[in-house]
């Protein structure tokens, strides 16, 4: 350490962080070296700004505590101008604010605001450091490039009260190199959307989820305004008044057209509201959209099975494309090989799913009528699944109930591949004997039939394998449909019994039959 | 002939390495070195830096190589009045965790063959050493001579005195 060269030094002593920046100065009583370092690098003064500055918290009388704060200001104040001509990163915690006339951490940073690249701030529950922050905005911050603001939510910063943070405007100059945004606030100003924006991740205050903006209107129009977005990131933070949405809000078509990555989460209403939102915007189909549904407090299957949502699911297909989609715990949809949306269900929406009838709502309902995605209600059960799905994933975590073969096979009319993990293949026995007697197979253009961890009990399988060559061997007769390929995996144990049955019962009924055990 | 895709250093105590050439480019001044040198098959001497630290130097490029095309952020876009800072993978934690006099070696020869992401990193691994220590720790921690007059360092504390507690 003794022999390292100065400007290693120099580099060592402008990265050592504290919670009390301006204890770094302490650096200076080391030795002769780290004091030249302390006194003539405005490297290390850098460092010593972009370490978090607060008032500190101290138990003294408010006396005592303006003192404090003022020789705390003062360095600040030296601190920065030791800093020149160093490109600053701040970050400031203003949730102890002491009120000093017009003295204030954001007052002292002001004056060198066209040297900020980046700001983290955090306000206070006080309405003068966000008037502060404002004014800040104003200036010339041409350098700034990512900027995060967090605020504890109090009512007397909510846009309903206090309209003017959420409606201001900047000049369409400001801040022109701003890219990256972050916000955790209440506030949603129009003043932080800027064309030069590409990411954008906005979240619920922390703890108190219920303070949200309060409309989609504003929503839209800051979104309106980044017409440079890559990244956006809404995390429950949605607005909170379900008022009615009127597409044409969307002045611009050309609006979200450079969205790559979409990640929402939030309650299924919520997100289904803004689902519509994006495809009326509309989202480039190339785009990832990663969809997180967080249990509402109560009417789940109603408010989940939202039309609009799913017909984003599906619409972002193009005409002909092979699609597959998967849904486990989570509903994805991919076409060709290449994700495309990802829908993560929260375990509550999980067990609904399972139900059955919810599940089929919820396909159903993603039918895309011939006047497009604006399509006010969904033709139920008989709709024609237009999107061109050619593959299905499904995994179950109980035996399907009655009724769910045909409201699936109903619904993906266009299969090739069908993939199910189930424990019970008694259920898809049934639906085949059903089809026989309505003389009517929605199987028809299924190649390939796997069934995965399948229950085979060892007493039972005698009967088991019988059933299920009769009920495949009667449909291949009466002309309604046998796979090419059928793969059944079980669980356990090899039973040769059960194999032989179904390999020699079927051999003139399937091409490629695969039995064995996992 | 030799392989075109390698070539080899050696260090100042005559120890050979053969290290494939993107490697050995993490160096500036070395991939300096090779692009007027052309193809060659000759050596390259690098005197100032001994085997064992060379043997370092060289596991770190070879564990960041991928990272070496990397030509965004602050760190490596030539723009002076930024801060560098680097982020200390687990992985690097543990490269660092040798002897000082090796560590501070390794930063030395990283800034001799101006390594950036070795420097940032190894300054970063002692600046965390030191954060949240007080001079006198800081001086046995390092072996660092207090070379300040009684009253010198009695008004550079005077000075500092605001500082405390707060």
């Amino acid at each position: 350490m003794n022999h390292l060269p100065a400007e290693l030094l120099v580099q060592i002593l402008s990265v050592v962080q504290s919670d009390k920046p301006w204890f770094l100065t302490h650096l200076r009583l080391v030795c002769r070296a780290w004091n030249d370092v302390v006194e003539g690098s405005p490297q290390f003064w850098a460092n010593v700004v972009s370490n978090v500055w607060r008032v500190p918290l101290l138990p003294a009388t408010r006396q005592e505590t303006s003192r404090d704060t003022l020789v705390v200001l003062n360095k600040y104040r030296d601190a920065l101008k030791r800093s020149e001509p160093y490109l600053l990163t701040v970050a400031l915690d203003l949730t102890r604010t002491v009120s000093l006339d017009k003295q204030s951490l954001i007052s002292t940073l002001a004056p060198h605001s066209p040297r900020l690249v980046s700001l983290s701030i955090v306000l206070s529950v006080s309405p003068n450091p966000i008037f502060e922050f404002y004014q800040l905005l104003e200036r010339d911050l041409n350098s700034i490039e990512d900027l995060t603001v967090i605020s504890p939510a109090i009512p007397a910063v909510r846009p309903r009260n206090t309209g003017s943070f959420a409606c201001r405007r900047l000049p369409p100059s400001a801040l022109p190199r701003l890219r990256t945004l972050r916000i955790a606030a209440v506030f949603l100003g129009l003043s932080l959307a800027r064309p030069s924006l590409k990411h954008l991740s906005v979240y619920a205050p922390s703890g108190i989820s219920h303070m949200r903006l309060d409309h989609w209107v504003l929503v839209i129009c800051v979104l309106q305004d980044c017409r440079s977005l890559e990244t956006l990131e809404i995390i429950e933070a949605l607005p909170l008044i379900p008022e009615p949405y009127d597409p044409d809000l969307w002045s611009n078509s050309g609006n979200l057209s450079t969205l790559r990555s979409c990640i929402i989460k939030d309650t299924p209403d919520r997100v289904a509201r803004f689902a519509t939102l994006l495809l009326d915007a509309p989202v480039p189909t190339d785009a990832d959209l990663n969809v997180t549904l967080t249990p509402p407090a109560s009417d789940i299957a109603g408010t989940i099975m939202h039309p609009r949502l799913f017909s984003l699911a599906f619409h972002r297909f193009l005409p002909g494309e092979v699609g597959r989609v998967e849904i486990d715990s989570t509903l994805r949809v991919y076409a060709g090989d290449r994700k495309r949306f990802e829908f993560a269900m929260a375990p509550a929406l999980q067990a609904e799913l399972v139900r059955g009838l919810p599940f089929a709502v919820l396909v159903t309902a993603s039918r895309i009528g011939p006047d497009g995605p604006r399509t006010k209600k969904a033709d139920l059960l008989h709709g024609v699944f237009s999107p061109n799905i050619q593959e299905l994933r499904i995994r179950l975590a109980g035996d399907p109930p009655v009724g769910w073969w045909v409201t699936l096979l109903r619904l993906f009319r266009h299969l090739r591949r069908l993939e199910v993990r189930l424990r019970d293949i008694t259920s898809l026995v049934e639906h085949l004997r059903s089809a026989l007697e309505s003389k009517k197979s929605t199987l028809g253009a299924v190649e390939e039939l796997v069934l995965l961890g399948v229950r085979v009990v060892e007493e039972d399988q005698d009967s088991l394998a019988r059933s299920f060559v009769s009920a495949f061997s009667s449909c291949k007769s009466a002309g309604l449909w046998a796979p090419r390929r059928c793969v059944l995996r079980y669980r356990g144990r090899r039973l040769p019994v059960f194999e032989r049955l179904l390999t020699m019962g079927l051999a003139d009924v399937i091409d490629d039959l695969v039995v064995y055990s996992s | 002939m030799g392989d075109s895709n390698r070539l080899t250093l050696v260090a100042s105590d005559g120890g050979k390495f053969v290290v494939d050439k993107e490697v050995v480019q993490m160096s500036v001044l070395l991939k300096n070195m090779i692009e007027d040198l052309g193809e060659t098959d000759e050596s390259i001497p690098i005197p100032n830096v001994t085997s064992p630290v060379l043997t370092k130097v060289i596991e770190f490029c070879e564990n960041h190589r991928t990272d070496a095309a990397r030509t965004d952020g602050p760190n490596v876009d030539g723009d002076d009045a930024r801060m560098r800072t680097a982020v200390v993978s687990d992985w690097d934690r543990q490269f660092f965790d040798v002897d000082q006099d090796l560590m501070f070696e390794i930063i030395v020869a990283a800034n001799y063959l101006d390594i950036k992401s070795l420097v940032d990193v190894g300054c970063k691994v002692v600046a965390d050493m030191i954060k949240g220590k007080s001079p006198q720790e800081i001086r046995d921690l390092f072996d660092i001579v207090n070379d300040f007059s009684p009253e010198e360092e009695a008004a550079l504390r005077k000075e500092n005195e605001w500082a405390n507690d707060r």
